[in-house]
């Protein structure tokens, strides 16, 4: 006998509907009453063909519309990050998306001259069901969207949003190969320069963990800006505990260490974090690229798992995917 | 007009229909290189097949297509006998069995090493009952390295004890699993949060939660003085108590947090400190069920979410098509939010 709606509601003393619902994973069913229906449904034989349910999300209209149904929600307008890594991030969002038969777009919140609120409607009157969260200035006021009425994957610029799918870069797997990198060519006393925000206490973390299974006179202690002068403690630093090659972010601690004197021997330099594009700045350098091309792409894999699978809404459990980043080695 | 661009392909590379699709499908019937062939081909003229679609066709027309239920199979490093006994993997398994279900694809556990199923015939039973769907679970340690038809298959490994080339990959122990930790014991209050770390075996194997939680001390400035202190899992008892109630003593954390052995807190308590009044004690990973992990406040050991996650991205993979070594790894972590209320931490202030 095969199951159908009818058998279903009057079984479980509700309306079709109402099992329609439950079937697409409607919020509005109580949980009770969705708990009821989905066991009478499994009871009598009820079992989703993966692969069709996730097509009838689509043509049923939901999904397909003419404006773009996932968006890279960002602080910033277009133009101005044309140079970062996240217009790398932003392109990898608009290719994955077009693979997976959703279209991308991007999506200037200025959140100074305008309310979440309104943002928020303009999203949902677009038919927008996927937000990728970009980079937002420091100073804009937190962006509070209702999050439960999206799917939401965030990348590694928004780390305050918590609760969120995220596409991450792997920091602890990267220290690892680099760690395995430095010493096979015979460095053997690391040193870290460490910067504040989030990413680079992560990278400062894998480097703690990884530098603790050196010999104990090769672990030299991390030096961490803060002074009003960092160039010349950082030179004192040097003095002191020798360092043969230096981990450090991209940008302003590479002006300092550039200043150190040159006898007897300036230590090597490993930059973590270097901008996806070889600019002037970062084609000689050694280091870790940022790897934004699959962070994009993971984040839109994210979403769409979420939207395939009729999930709107901060995940009970929410997941993060983590990527590798790339090695570039300096020519000279 | 789509037909117009299938034909530019077909013209372009000079293979048949047939080979087109399976090529875009990235079926393992068609060679690397005429493979690769197509697809820039396609990508050139515009040509795309929809995901969904052509994965749902590509199933109609095989013959067992009246079996529209995907199997995917479970594969587990522990016997049957183990999982009765260990909610660790049972749990694990309950979470993913009931995630496939929820998705629509069938799935059986297969435990490999019984007299049923020995290593060297899983290539040949997969072949046999058309399965292309492989979730890889926990193995024992020291356990052999799998050889699998990975071509042929879309995977995921659940943690990484498994003997295996790298492949997509759940796991627990995330970064945000650990400020989750943090900022729970912060708002209790603590200030000066020290870390006992475990190492398992001689080698290099490290420490997600240990780099998870160096990186989130910086934002506890009264605690970035504490060194790290690891010891040795089966190390001998009287030489690690003293290693840590040496370190306890010099610096002195307000809450210990551990993801390794429960005796830290009974070495505390010997010294007549009290728990949670003189220092808290927050354990990673209790164990289900096991009354020895009792009155302590801390975190599951990750199961249920950890099989369902695996599903989860196996059914993306499937749905995409991916089938075979990836270049470059997805690690998912899945955050363990749940906090066990037990007696060995202060409440909120």
């Amino acid at each position: 006998m095969s199951v159908n709606m009818q058998s279903v509601a009057e079984a479980a003393g509700v309306s079709i509907m109402t099992v329609s619902r439950v079937i697409h994973q409607n919020p509005k069913v109580a949980k009770a009453t969705r708990e009821r229906v989905l066991a009478e449904l499994h009871k009598q034989g009820y079992r989703r063909t993966p692969f069709l349910a996730a097509w009838k999300v689509r043509v049923k209209g939901d999904i397909i519309s003419e404006h773009p149904n996932v968006v890279f929600l960002c602080g910033y307008p277009e133009r101005a990050i044309r140079k970062s890594p996240v217009a790398e991030i932003y392109r990898a969002v608009e290719e994955q998306a077009h693979t997976l038969g959703l279209t991308a777009g991007f999506f200037h919140a200025d959140l100074k001259g305008r309310k979440s609120s309104s943002i928020s409607k303009v999203l949902q009157a677009r038919g927008i069901r996927g937000i990728v969260v970009g980079p937002f200035p420091e100073d804009s006021p937190p962006i509070a969207l209702p999050w439960e009425r999206f799917a939401v994957a965030a990348t590694d610029y928004d780390q305050d949003l918590q609760g969120v799918n995220r596409a991450s870069q792997n920091h602890y797997s990267d220290t690892q190969r680099i760690f395995e990198f430095l010493l096979a060519k015979g460095y053997s006393r690391p040193g870290f320069v460490a910067m504040q925000g989030t990413r680079n206490s992560q990278w400062l973390g894998a480097f703690l963990e990884r530098q603790w299974w050196l010999p104990e006179a090769d672990q030299i202690p991390v030096f961490r800006a803060g002074t009003s002068n960092p160039g010349a403690d950082l030179q004192s630093w040097c003095t002191n505990f020798r360092p043969d090659i230096i981990l450090c972010p991209f940008g302003k601690a590479l002006k300092w260490i550039d200043g150190l004197p040159s006898k007897p021997k300036a230590p090597d330099i490993f930059v973590l974090d270097l901008p996806p594009e070889r600019s002037n700045d970062s084609a000689n350098l050694t280091g870790m690229v940022y790897p934004a091309a699959a962070i994009g792409k993971a984040a839109v894999n994210l979403l769409a798992a979420q939207l395939r699978h009729y999930e709107q809404g901060l995940p009970t459990r929410p997941q993060t995917l983590r990527v590798e980043g790339i090695f570039q080695e300096s020519r000279g | 007009m789509p037909s117009d661009l299938l034909q530019r392909v077909i013209k372009e590379t000079g293979c048949s229909r047939a080979t087109v699709y399976r090529a875009l499908q990235g079926s393992s019937l068609v060679s690397a290189d005429t493979r690769e062939k197509v697809q820039s081909a396609a990508k050139r003229v515009g040509f795309s097949l929809n995901p969904l679609v052509s994965h749902w066709m590509a199933r109609v027309r095989k013959p067992q297509a009246s079996q529209t239920r995907h199997p995917i199979v479970y594969l587990a490093g522990h016997s049957s006998k183990a999982y009765a006994e260990t909610p660790l993997l049972s749990k694990t398994w309950d979470g993913a069995k009931k995630r496939a279900e929820e998705l629509g694809f069938s799935i059986q556990i297969w435990h490999v090493g019984s007299r049923n199923l020995e290593l060297e015939k899983i290539p040949d039973q997969l072949r046999k009952k058309n399965i292309h769907g492989v979730i890889i679970s926990r193995f024992p340690p020291n356990s052999p390295t799998l050889s699998l038809p990975w071509e042929d298959l879309s995977l995921v490994a659940i943690g990484f004890s498994a003997q295996h080339p790298p492949m997509h990959t759940v796991s627990s122990h995330g970064y945000e699993t650990m400020r989750h930790c943090l900022e729970d014991l912060r708002r209790r209050g603590y200030k000066r949060p020290g870390y006992v770390g475990s190492i398992v075996s001689e080698t290099l194997g490290g420490s997600r939660h240990t780099a998870d939680f160096l990186a989130l001390r910086e934002s506890f400035p009264d605690a970035v003085d504490i060194p790290l202190l690891r010891l040795r899992i089966e190390g001998e008892s009287k030489k690690k108590k003293e290693e840590f109630l040496k370190w306890f003593q010099d610096y002195r954390p307000d809450v210990v947090l551990s993801g390794g052995i429960i005796e830290y807190r009974d070495w505390l308590m010997e010294e007549g400190l009290r728990i949670p009044e003189d220092v808290g004690f927050f354990f990673l990973g209790i164990r289900h069920g096991n009354p020895a992990y009792r009155d302590l406040t801390g975190i599951p050991q990750p199961s249920t979410d950890l099989g369902r996650s695996a599903v989860d991205l196996l059914a993306t993979l499937i749905y995409h098509g991916e089938r075979g070594l990836p270049s470059q790894p997805d690690i998912i972590q899945t955050l363990v939010p749940l906090i066990i209320e037990g007696k060995t931490v202060r409440p909120y202030r």
